[in-house]
C-alpha cells in the first residue's frame, strides 16, 4: 500500500504565539491555552499517513482539534509549521500547506472533496442541488452542458436522492438529503481525497446509518481515501481502518481501529471507549 | 530476525501481555510468557482454564493487542519473514485483508448486509470476483444447512446456533494462509461439530496453518496435531 497523504508536524496557533506555547500546553498540561501569551494551540505537531484507498479516522472531544486539522488540509486555514504531502497523479507530491490561494483552489476543485457537518458549509442555498454539483464541475474545467446534467443526475442517484429534485433548492430538503447531496457534490471530481467532518452528527439514527453505509460503499466502489472526523467511537468503529486520537490538540495515540478500541494505551483514549454508551 | 524454519508458518516466543488502567493506576497481567508453533496444514490447539490468557494470545498475535513483551515471527505468501510486533499497521491491513483470518466465538457483521454478503466478504477481501464470491458464500452456507431463504437477509434476527453456522463459513471460507480461532466452536451440537471437523480438515489440507482455543477435548483431540497448554506443557 503506497500513502497517498504524508502528514508532518502540522500546527496551528490562534493569536501571536510565543516560544512557550507548544510545552505549555497538550494532553500533559490539560490545555491548549499558553499561560505565558494566551494564544489557543489548535494543533500541535500533528503527522501521520493516509494510504490509498483507506479509511482513517480523527477522533476526540469538541476543541481537540480534529476539525482544525482537516480545515488545514482543505487549505481553509494556514498552518503555522508542517507539511501534508499530497501524492497521486502524474505530478510529483504536492504541499499543501506551501500553496497560494489560486494554487489551493485549483488543487481542491479537481483532487479534494469535503463533507462538512453543516450542510450549510458546503453547499450554496441560492441554487438549486443539481447545480450545486454542476457549479462544482464547473470549476474543475467541465464545461459541456450535457456531461455535467449527466453526471449530477447520476451522482444524485448514487447517493439516493431522488433524481425528481435535482432542480429543488436544498434549504427544501430534509437533514440527511441535504448531507447527500453534499457528498454527491464532494465525489463529483472523482477527488483523491475526501475529507468527512462529522457528517452524521445530528442525524436520526436511521439517516446515519444509511449515510454510513453509502460512505462504505463508495470507498469499496471507488477506493477514495477518505479522512473521518467524529466524536463518535460507533462511527470510527464501522468505518476506520486505522484511528487517531487526539487531545487539546495533540495526537495522544494511533493503531488499527480495533486496537485503540479494544486495547487503549493512552489515559484518555481508555476514558473515552469506557463512556461508550 | 529471519531465522524461522522453513515448514514453520508461525512461531511465537515469550509473548506476554499485561494492560495498565490508567484510572485505577493499575497494571494487570494478562498472560504469562508463551511459545507456540504453526505449521502450514496443521493446527495448533491452545487450552488451558479460563482467564489464563488464550484470547490475549491470539488478540497480541492479530494486533488487535499489542504484545508488551516477545517475538511473533510469520511467513507470508512470498516466503518472507517477518515481526507481526514491529511490522507497520498498513502491512498488518494488508496481512489480515489477504493471509491471516481471526475468527471469534461471536458473529461480529456489518449491520444492514445480507448473509450472503457477509460469508463472501472475505473472499472480496482476497480479490476474488464478485459473483465467484457470492457462489463460493453459497456453497459454504449450503454445507453448513442453513436454509435458503435465510441467505439474502442479515443475520441480525438468526438464532445462536443459525448466526455460528454463519460465523464458521465466514471464518473458513477461501484461501488464507493462517487462522486464528477464538472458541468459535463452543456449545456446538453434535451434527454441526461433524460438519465443522470435517470442513477444517479439508481447509488444513489445502496447507492452511490454524491456531485455535478449543475447549471441548474431543476437538482437539480431532483436529490439532499439537496441543500448547496455558498453564503446562506442550504436548
Amino acid at each position: 500500500m503506497k500513502p497517498i497523504l504524508d502528514v508532518k508536524g502540522l500546527t496551528r496557533i490562534h493569536g501571536k504565539s510565543c516560544d512557550g506555547c507548544l510545552a505549555a500546553t497538550g494532553p500533559k498540561v490539560g490545555g491548549n491555552q499558553c499561560p505565558h501569551c494566551g494564544s489557543i494551540v489548535a494543533c500541535a505537531d500533528v503527522s501521520f499517513q493516509l494510504m490509498e484507498g483507506e479509511i482513517l479516522g480523527i477522533i476526540g472531544e469538541s476543541g481537540s482539534g480534529k476539525s482544525t486539522v482537516i480545515r488545514l488540509l482543505y487549505m481553509l486555514d494556514q498552518a503555522l509549521a508542517g507539511g501534508a504531502l499530497l501524492h497521486g497523479g502524474e505530478e510529483s507530491a504536492i504541499d499543501l500547506m506551501a500553496l497560494n490561494r489560486a494554487q489551493a483552489r485549483q488543487l481542491r476543485d479537481r483532487h479534494m472533496g469535503i463533507v462538512h457537518q453543516n450542510p450549510r458549509l458546503g453547499l450554496n442555498y441560492q441554487i438549486s442541488a443539481g447545480g450545486n454539483i454542476a457549479e462544482r464541475l464547473l470549476m474543475s474545467g467541465n464545461r459541456r452542458y450535457h456531461d455535467i446534467r449527466r453526471i449530477a443526475s447520476e451522482l444524485l442517484v448514487r447517493t439516493e436522492v431522488p433524481v425528481s429534485r435535482m432542480d429543488d433548492f436544498p434549504g427544501t430538503f430534509s437533514g440527511g438529503m441535504q448531507q447527500r447531496v453534499q457528498i454527491a457534490k464532494a465525489l463529483s471530481t472523482r477527488p483523491r481525497l475526501l475529507l468527512l467532518d462529522e457528517v452524521t452528527t445530528g442525524l436520526d439514527l436511521s439517516v446515519q446509518a444509511r449515510i454510513l453505509d453509502l460512505i462504505l460503499e463508495l470507498q469499496r466502489e471507488l477506493g477514495i481515501s477518505m479522512i473521518v472526523v467524529t466524536h463518535d467511537l460507533g462511527v470510527i468503529r464501522l468505518l476506520a481502518s486505522r484511528t487517531l486520537v487526539m487531545k487539546t490538540g495533540r495526537i495522544v495515540e494511533s493503531g488499527l481501529t480495533d486496537q485503540v478500541l479494544q486495547d487503549p494505551q493512552h489515559a484518555y483514549t481508555q476514558q473515552l471507549v469506557a463512556s461508550a454508551l | 530476525m529471519n531465522d524461522l524454519p522453513l515448514d514453520l508458518l508461525l512461531r511465537v516466543r515469550q509473548l506476554r501481555k499485561s494492560f495498565f488502567l490508567h484510572e485505577r493506576g493499575l497494571g494487570i497481567d494478562s498472560s504469562r510468557p508463551v511459545d507456540l508453533e504453526v505449521r502450514a496444514g496443521e493446527l495448533t490447539a491452545l487450552t488451558g482454564p479460563s482467564g489464563v490468557g488464550k484470547s490475549s494470545v491470539v488478540k497480541a498475535i492479530y494486533r488487535t493487542y499489542l504484545p508488551s513483551g516477545g517475538e511473533i515471527l510469520y511467513r507470508d505468501t512470498a516466503g518472507r519473514v517477518e515481526s507481526l510486533v514491529t511490522a507497520p499497521e498498513s502491512r498488518i491491513l494488508e496481512l489480515r485483508r489477504r493471509e491471516i483470518r481471526y475468527v471469534t466465538q461471536f458473529l461480529h457483521f456489518l449491520p444492514r448486509r445480507s448473509t450472503l454478503d457477509i460469508v463472501a466478504e472475505p473472499l472480496w477481501q482476497e480479490g476474488i470476483p464478485a459473483a465467484e464470491a457470492e457462489a463460493e458464500a453459497r456453497a459454504w452456507l449450503h454445507r453448513f444447512k442453513l436454509p435458503e431463504n435465510l441467505h439474502g437477509v442479515s443475520p441480525a434476527t438468526f438464532s445462536g446456533g443459525e448466526k455460528q453456522r454463519v460465523n464458521l463459513a465466514r471464518g473458513l471460507i477461501g484461501s488464507p494462509r493462517l487462522i486464528l480461532l477464538d472458541e468459535p466452536t463452543a456449545s456446538l451440537d453434535k451434527h454441526t461439530a461433524a460438519i465443522v471437523i470435517e470442513a477444517v480438515r479439508e481447509q488444513l489440507s489445502r496447507g492452511i496453518g490454524m491456531l485455535g482455543i478449543f475447549h471441548d477435548p474431543e476437538l482437539v483431540a480431532a483436529l490439532a496435531t499439537t496441543e500448547i497448554c496455558m498453564n503446562g506443557e506442550s504436548i
